[in-house]
């Protein structure tokens, strides 16, 4: 049988994301399991019922977690299949209705400081590359450190405090619109966008040591038409694995920012979720944000190939 | 009297301590064809890469006038401006002189463009069937790495040649050919110079096909230019021992005596 190339690959890569999932869901089911704390003994507390031997052990057997850990398991995995994500402990509602309501906000934040990062970066990286050793690309590199050192809690501390409280431009609790989400997505943008500027600039210069460049400046090709018709849709498809990459980063990110901006996102109820020991929500968390992790850099690998059809060549 | 578009006065040159060039005169007036034969290290690239002021070659002494102008240290717009539409050049590695992954059409496109001059399918399909590569607007949507060596090198050529450069500069454009192709591509490439009295600089290892093709010759070794004649002089009446050398070794076909 003969598939070309291209369908083939993508074939390859979804059955080795489902590979990955498995072995993810399988760890992260493992260490809920091997965590300290109670759920049991946490539920009981919180709703104010005095803890007993008896009441704890029959709070156990209601919630399953007496049974052995491979059933569990088992059974977990079967109803993700098909689409049922479990109750939560804390309260008993259905785990895929508590995640997809926070989660059409988280995405909101990740992308709108992912683009904000990219409007950064984007311009600032092809202007160190441009200008590499200059008093602009000095300043673009001190800028790039500290911003790329700085961790994002901090920013976004800073942020409140001059945006907020100092300015009065912006509210302390980001309510879910437009405006609210302006401070954390920059507070997210800010170290990611500084370390998009590092990896531009350094790929740009990498890709402006090549032979074909020195071969147009030869022929009198304007340095413009160099840097934006060649070397940059070249560095494209690097570009886009190091973006891809950073997905991680910025959804790790947003549970943090979240929190402290009070953003109505994911990331808050994971945070509620975590302290509360709500096994189920936690797991559909790291489920979702595993398979969207996986699928982006899926794609970005795609399109790597579809924008240098030479690396699907050598696969071939 | 010829007049001289391209002077080089007494230059030397370095790549970092070690003079690669050493006190070279010549000068090549308008149409003519002048073909620097050497070994391989013997300093002919350099003297090209001087003319094109190539970044990591250091102009130790000495000048390049192009029609009458010195410039030895040109940089920058004047630079960009002479490159490819005064003095065209075509590279030793003809596909790695391109951008491997776009069309060759979007490539000259560029090329024409930043020197003001518009994009005519025609003129490129014209110049390329004078390479003998058929099909020319099929080709121009390939791209360098979907071609051979001898397509690429003629493509360079072309693509040199549209620009009307007063000069081209040619280096070892036989490397990457076999025997029988580089020899055509030669042929095709003086008589297109010829047609549009475009001067030619030419370096390469093959006295064979420099015989055929240059009005004079100069034979460059460790950088130093040994001998300089007219085509003829340098054949039959050489007077240094390196040039007379160099006549025993080329190979000769059919009834040599």
């Amino acid at each position: 049988m003969k598939i070309n190339t291209p369908v083939r690959r993508l074939f390859l890569r979804a059955a080795e994301l489902i590979i990955i999932l498995l072995v993810l869901s399988f760890l992260v089911f493992a260490l809920m399991y091997l965590a300290p704390g109670d759920p049991a003994e946490k539920r009981l507390t919180s709703q104010g019922i005095a803890v007993t031997k008896q009441v704890l052990q029959a709070e156990r057997e209601r919630l399953g977690l007496l049974r052995p850990f491979l059933v569990r398991y088992a059974e977990w995995l079967s109803g993700i299949v098909r689409g049922d994500f479990g109750i939560s402990f804390k309260d008993e509602l259905p785990v895929s209705g508590k995640l997809l309501a926070g989660l059409k906000n988280t995405l909101i934040l990740s992308a709108g400081s992912f683009f904000l990062s990219l409007a950064i970066a984007l311009p600032l990286g092809i202007a160190g590359a441009v200008l590499k050793d200059r008093i602009p690309d000095h300043l673009i590199r001190i800028l790039s450190f500290v911003g790329n050192s700085m961790p994002n809690y901090l920013i976004s501390v800073l942020l409140m405090y001059f945006f907020c409280i100092r300015l009065r431009l912006f509210p302390v609790i980001a309510a879910g619109d437009l405006k609210g989400l302006f401070l954390p997505a920059l507070s997210l943008a800010i170290p990611l966008s500084s370390r998009f500027i590092r990896q531009i600039r350094a790929e740009l210069l990498s890709q402006l040591e090549e032979d074909y460049v020195t071969g147009l400046r030869l022929r009198g090709v304007k340095e413009s038409d160099i840097i934006l018709k060649n070397v940059l849709p070249a560095s494209l498809g690097h570009v886009l694995t190091i973006l891809a990459l950073a997905v991680g980063t910025l959804m790790g990110g947003s549970v943090v920012i979240e929190t402290i901006f009070r953003w109505p996102g994911i990331g808050k109820l994971v945070m509620d979720s975590i302290k509360a020991r709500d096994y189920p929500v936690i797991l559909g968390f790291v489920l979702i944000m595993g398979t969207i992790y996986a699928v982006i850099n899926l794609l970005a690998d795609i399109a790597g190939g579809i924008l240098d059809p030479r690396t699907q060549k050598k696969g071939e | 009297m010829k007049g001289e578009l391209l002077k080089i006065e007494h230059l030397t040159a370095s790549y970092g301590e070690e003079p690669v060039l050493k006190d070279i005169l010549l000068g090549i007036g308008e149409g003519e064809s002048v073909f620097l034969v050497g070994e391989s290290g013997s300093g002919k690239s350099s003297l090209l890469r001087a003319v094109l002021g190539m970044e990591n070659l250091t102009v130790v002494s000495g000048r390049v006038l192009y029609d009458g102008k010195d410039i030895t240290a040109a940089g920058g717009k004047q630079r960009r401006e002479l490159l490819g539409r005064e003095i065209g050049f075509v590279p030793q590695n003809p596909a790695g002189s391109f951008n491997p992954l776009r069309r060759y059409e979007a490539q000259i496109r560029d090329i024409m463009g930043s020197h003001g001059l518009t994009w005519d399918p025609e003129e490129v399909t014209e110049i390329l069937e004078k390479l003998d590569l058929k099909e020319g607007k099929k080709l121009l949507r390939m791209r360098p790495y979907e071609m051979s060596g001898g397509m690429n090198q003629r493509m360079a050529i072309a693509s040199a040649m549209l620009l009307k450069p007063r000069i081209l500069l040619c280096d070892e454009v036989t490397s990457a050919l076999d025997t029988t192709t580089a020899a055509r591509v030669v042929k095709e490439l003086g008589m297109l110079c010829t047609q549009r009295k475009t001067a030619l600089l030419m370096a390469t290892h093959h006295l064979g096909i420099a015989a055929r093709l240059a009005d004079r010759i100069g034979i460059i070794k460790d950088g130093r230019m040994t001998e300089l004649g007219d085509t003829d002089r340098i054949l039959t009446a050489p007077r240094e021992v390196y040039t007379k050398q160099l006549l025993m070794d080329v190979p000769r076909l059919g009834r040599g005596r």
